[in-house]
């Protein structure tokens, strides 16, 4: 039988158990992700838990970028700082809320987290900036964008409604 | 079962019920589908696939990435509030409620309405395979003694181990040969919903297979027939603590 390796996660947050941690993150083992990856691709796909565990894999990237350092692209930018780490996860969660996940999670040249969400010929990002604004950029390959600021423009409950009908 | 009140608990800890119907040996491909089109039912939206698809990062050298993987099979479209999703997928038809869960009845109605649309479009049967599939998560308040307080089917840790718990999956299969059906029975643990407790996904999905019906009735009886075998199921995997914390 093979030897099972279990990368325990680290604890987070104050709370303490006696005698159960439960796991913040996925257990990141080969076999324990490909039980998982079989589980979510059952033949009735859950809804419930595609989301919850695309969350917890979206809160993993969000925790790696988090801790790159300054010049991360070899041209000086900066990290992404708690407060752009904690809009895009507010936002992610408010997203995940109407069954949107991203695509992709990638700390932003300009100081911050992009998240993305592609499909087809069109593409939407919303970017969350270390000086505490975020924006919304929408854009097609016949390179038509729009670029809206989440608040002033758009609020932000309505963001997702405006993702859903872009990307169709 | 004193502990439910009209057939269901205040506090059911239901995220999602899915009634999930398969056409055996389907014509269809999704490209005669497109041809075809497929509108939304009444009261629900298109969307697109690609935004359900499985979500997964990658950490190589350099710079973290992500993707999402699509799958291509079909529509599905949302509706009641967002607390409704349908699949029409080429091989078959899939009908979710996410959480709150309101009774077996509006399940039920509701995915017949939506089955009828989907008959009338692909014109479907005979049926291959019937599923009902209950996603529960069970919050078990912190600080926990034993598991065994709350759930009867859990990992059997060896006293001669470590006893400090970061995660688990579960899985078994359970024949169910007096229905002819399978039960697979997934659980594990899942960040907590609040720092005040340990949530455990208890993960109910009973089907029948290799069938050939033919008639619309039949597909309802063997759903109600394993609907009450999920509750017999659900039942045998919770201790009277966790009815309560539910009731």
């Amino acid at each position: 039988m093979p030897a099972i390796q279990v990368q325990v996660p680290p604890e987070r947050g104050s709370f303490r158990l006696d005698r159960f941690r439960p796991a913040i993150h996925r257990v990141e083992t080969l076999a324990y992700n490909q039980r998982i990856g079989e589980w979510l691709r059952w033949p009735e796909q859950s809804n419930f838990l595609t989301v919850k565990y695309g969350l917890i894999d979206a809160e993993g990237a969000l925790d790696r970028i988090s801790n790159m350092k300054r010049g991360w692209d070899s041209y000086g930018a900066e990290p992404p700082d708690g407060n752009a780490v904690r809009a895009s996860r507010e936002i992610l969660q408010e997203l995940a809320g109407a069954l949107i996940l991203p695509s992709t999670i990638v700390p932003s040249a300009e100081g911050g987290v992009s998240i993305y969400f592609m499909t087809g010929h069109r593409t939407v990002y919303i970017e969350s900036y270390n000086q505490g604004s975020q924006t919304l950029v929408m854009y097609d390959q016949d390179g038509t964008a729009e670029v809206l600021e989440i608040g002033p423009d758009i609020s932000r409950t309505d963001v997702a409604d405006r993702i859903l009908a872009y990307l169709g | 079962m004193s502990w439910l009140k009209d057939g269901h608990y205040d506090k059911a800890p239901i995220k999602e019920a899915i009634i999930d119907i398969q056409i055996e040996s389907p014509s269809l491909t999704l490209a005669s589908v497109e041809k075809v089109g497929i509108p939304p039912p009444p009261g629900y939206a298109e969307r697109k696939k690609l935004m359900m698809g499985q979500f997964r990062a990658e950490f190589g050298e350099g710079m973290p990435t992500a993707t999402a993987t699509q799958d291509q099979m079909g529509y599905a479209f949302v509706g009641g509030e967002g607390k409704h999703v349908v699949q029409f997928k080429v091989n078959g038809f899939a009908f979710s409620r996410l959480a709150p869960y309101q009774t077996w009845e509006q399940l039920r109605n509701e995915a017949k309405a939506l089955w009828g649309s989907y008959r009338q479009i692909v014109g479907a049967l005979p049926v291959g395979r019937v599923g009902l599939r209950y996603v529960n998560q069970l919050d078990l308040p912190l600080p926990i003694r034993d598991f065994r307080d709350f759930i009867r089917l859990y990992p059997e840790i060896s006293s001669d181990l470590p006893q400090q718990l970061a995660g688990f999956f579960l899985q078994v299969q359970i024949p169910q040969e007096d229905l002819g059906a399978m039960l697979i029975l997934n659980e594990a643990m899942v960040p907590p919903s609040s720092p005040d407790v340990a949530s455990v996904v208890l993960d109910i999905d009973v089907f029948r297979q290799g069938l050939k019906i033919e008639s619309d009735d039949e597909i309802w009886n063997v759903l109600e027939a394993l609907r009450l075998r999920k509750n017999l199921i659900f039942e045998g995997c919770i201790t009277n603590n966790m009815r309560e914390l539910i009731s």
